[in-house]
């Protein structure tokens, strides 16, 4: 992480959900009693059926939306009554990836990626020089200049991961990632999360991809219903 | 800072060169606004300088009896000069009457004035208000009793000049009403069309808004750049707008001359004069307003 938080708590897990539940209105329950953490370098899967409460943890960990109930830390920060002053800073220290790529269409692939860096106030020197390196690791430092409609999907969802990384984050959230590409994209994205993995950073994917998931041999938590169903260190697609 | 301010507008420039069209949409709506106001005030100014281009050619003519010397219609002069609202007060003698008489070349005014064989008018006192209501409050001073042993025909010729005066003071007044009425309306669909253009120009970009909320921007960061782009817009709607209508009134100011007399209506002049004021303050309104509807529409987009 790049700062600290003033109510940072040291050496604590990555994650941690302590009996977080999320409710909408009076009848709806997102989320019940969920619990659960995830230390640093670890590479977890959350896997689920539509509406098992998935991405509703996403939301909660990107403060979003707030708990309903319990509590939930992100390196150490407790989150749970995050101001929203302070969500902008959570969000810069967690790395980001969704379904439908999030790009910004009217700018260039290198000022999407650049721009998670401006926001912080970043130089523009070393933005120049940092841009087209991380750029580069995930296979596009030929397509700086091109804006995200001229990409394929595979190749959108890599600059995605790439304005992900460029803060260094320590936490890589990936929310359904490989949803809206084929196999081929699928496991090229997927050896890019490994190795992201490998270097240090702890990813958490949210997938409903049951070869993903088996492939990948890590852990998998699975909700349904809003409820943790299992918790396996080195799992499996069970629903 | 010198780096942010920078970055912003960057940013706000890039995304208006970007959303080109949008650009153009949304300029031309708040230059047609700029262009629209102009004509409203133009309007508004150009009535108010016909009802006061007619007031000033009313006056009120007093005729003294003939028994009243010159010296007491000096006096007279004096005390109507220090009413409230009497611009000018001149004295006509009665020679200058007599004269005015023979040269209207009435062949029956002649015959009787010489069947008469004197001077048989009294002076006369024309006097000029600041503007026609003053009149209704001049003549009620003069219906006193210290002025009826001076003054002519008093009852019957105040109330007939009464009369007029107020049925076109209460004219003028429903114009100036009137006009002020349209404007203000017309004022406030201006306003609603800048305060739409704005919100639609941020609804188009609402899904990027959320985009950057969840790589981190603080709220004044996403502000910034469409606070930028809103002053651009400002300025320059406020320079085409203003030189469209300073180019028509420019064309159109000699058909008003001739129409009005270049004394009377002098819309041109009256905006050549106030011109810094006037697009001034539309810039500055225009500003308020367009900051006031982007910080609305983007709050709803930074809820993310």
């Amino acid at each position: 992480m790049t700062s600290e938080p003033k109510n940072k708590q040291k050496n604590q897990p990555m994650i941690e959900l302590k009996g977080v539940s999320k409710l909408y209105g009076d009848n709806i329950t997102a989320l019940q009693s969920v619990s659960f953490s995830i230390v640093p370098g670890e590479l977890v899967s959350v896997v689920g059926r539509s509406g098992a409460g998935k991405s509703t943890i996403v939301r909660l960990l990107l403060a979003e939306e707030k708990v309903s109930r319990g509590s939930i830390s992100v390196g150490g920060w407790d989150i749970t009554n995050v101001s929203r002053r302070d969500v902008p800073q959570l969000r810069r220290q967690i790395g980001t990836v969704f379904q439908d790529f999030k790009l910004l269409p009217k700018k260039t692939i290198f000022e999407n990626v650049a721009f998670a860096l401006e926001v912080s106030g970043e130089a523009s020197k070393i933005i120049r020089e940092v841009v087209p390196q991380v750029l580069q690791l995930v296979g596009l430092g030929n397509r700086l200049h091109q804006y995200p409609a001229q990409l394929s999907g595979g190749e959108q969802q890599r600059a995605s991961i790439a304005r992900s990384l460029i803060h260094r984050p320590k936490l890589l959230l990936a929310d359904e990632p490989t949803g809206n590409l084929d196999s081929i994209n699928t496991a090229e994205i997927i050896d890019l999360l490994k190795k992201i993995n490998d270097l240090g950073t702890t990813v958490v994917l949210v997938t409903h991809n049951r070869d993903v998931v088996n492939t990948l041999r890590k852990r998998v938590i699975t909700l349904d219903k809003g409820t943790i169903i299992s918790d396996q260190a080195v799992g499996r697609y069970v629903l | 800072m010198i780096a942010a301010t920078h970055r912003v507008l960057r940013f706000a420039l890039q995304s208006m060169w970007r959303n080109l069209w949008l650009t153009i949409a949304t300029g031309a709506t708040i230059a047609l606004t700029v262009f629209s106001l102009s004509s409203l005030l133009a309007i508004h100014v150009g009535i108010a300088q016909v009802v006061r281009s007619v007031e000033s050619q009313l006056d009120l003519t007093l005729t003294l009896y003939p028994t009243v010397t010159e010296s007491q219609a000096n006096t007279l002069v004096v005390a109507i000069n220090g009413l409230p609202n009497v611009k000018k007060v001149t004295y006509v003698s009665k020679e200058q009457v007599l004269e005015e008489q023979k040269q209207s070349g009435d062949a029956e005014v002649l015959r009787s004035l010489e069947a008469i064989g004197e001077n048989p008018f009294g002076a006369s006192l024309i006097v000029e208000a600041t503007d026609s209501k003053a009149y209704l409050a001049i003549i009620d001073e003069l219906k006193k009793e210290q002025y009826s042993a001076l003054i002519e025909g008093q009852e019957k010729h105040f109330e007939e000049n009464k009369n007029f005066l107020q049925n076109f003071s209460n004219f003028a007044d429903k114009v100036r009403y009137a006009a002020l009425a349209v404007t203000a309306v017309f004022a406030l669909i201006s306003a609603l069309m800048v305060f739409n253009a704005v919100r639609v120009a941020i609804y188009t970009q609402r899904e990027e808004i959320t985009v950057m909320r969840l790589v981190g921007a603080t709220s004044s960061f996403i502000r910034g750049p469409y606070l930028a782009e809103l002053f651009i817009y400002s300025v320059t709607s406020v320079i085409i707008g203003g030189a469209l209508f300073m180019g028509l009134l420019y064309a159109g100011q000699p058909y008003l001359s001739t129409y009005f007399g270049q004394e009377n209506v002098n819309l041109l002049g009256y905006f050549q004069d106030n011109a810094l004021l006037i697009f001034g303050a539309q810039f500055v309104g225009l500003m308020l307003l367009s900051m006031v509807s982007a910080s609305l529409a983007v709050q709803r987009y930074l809820s993310v």
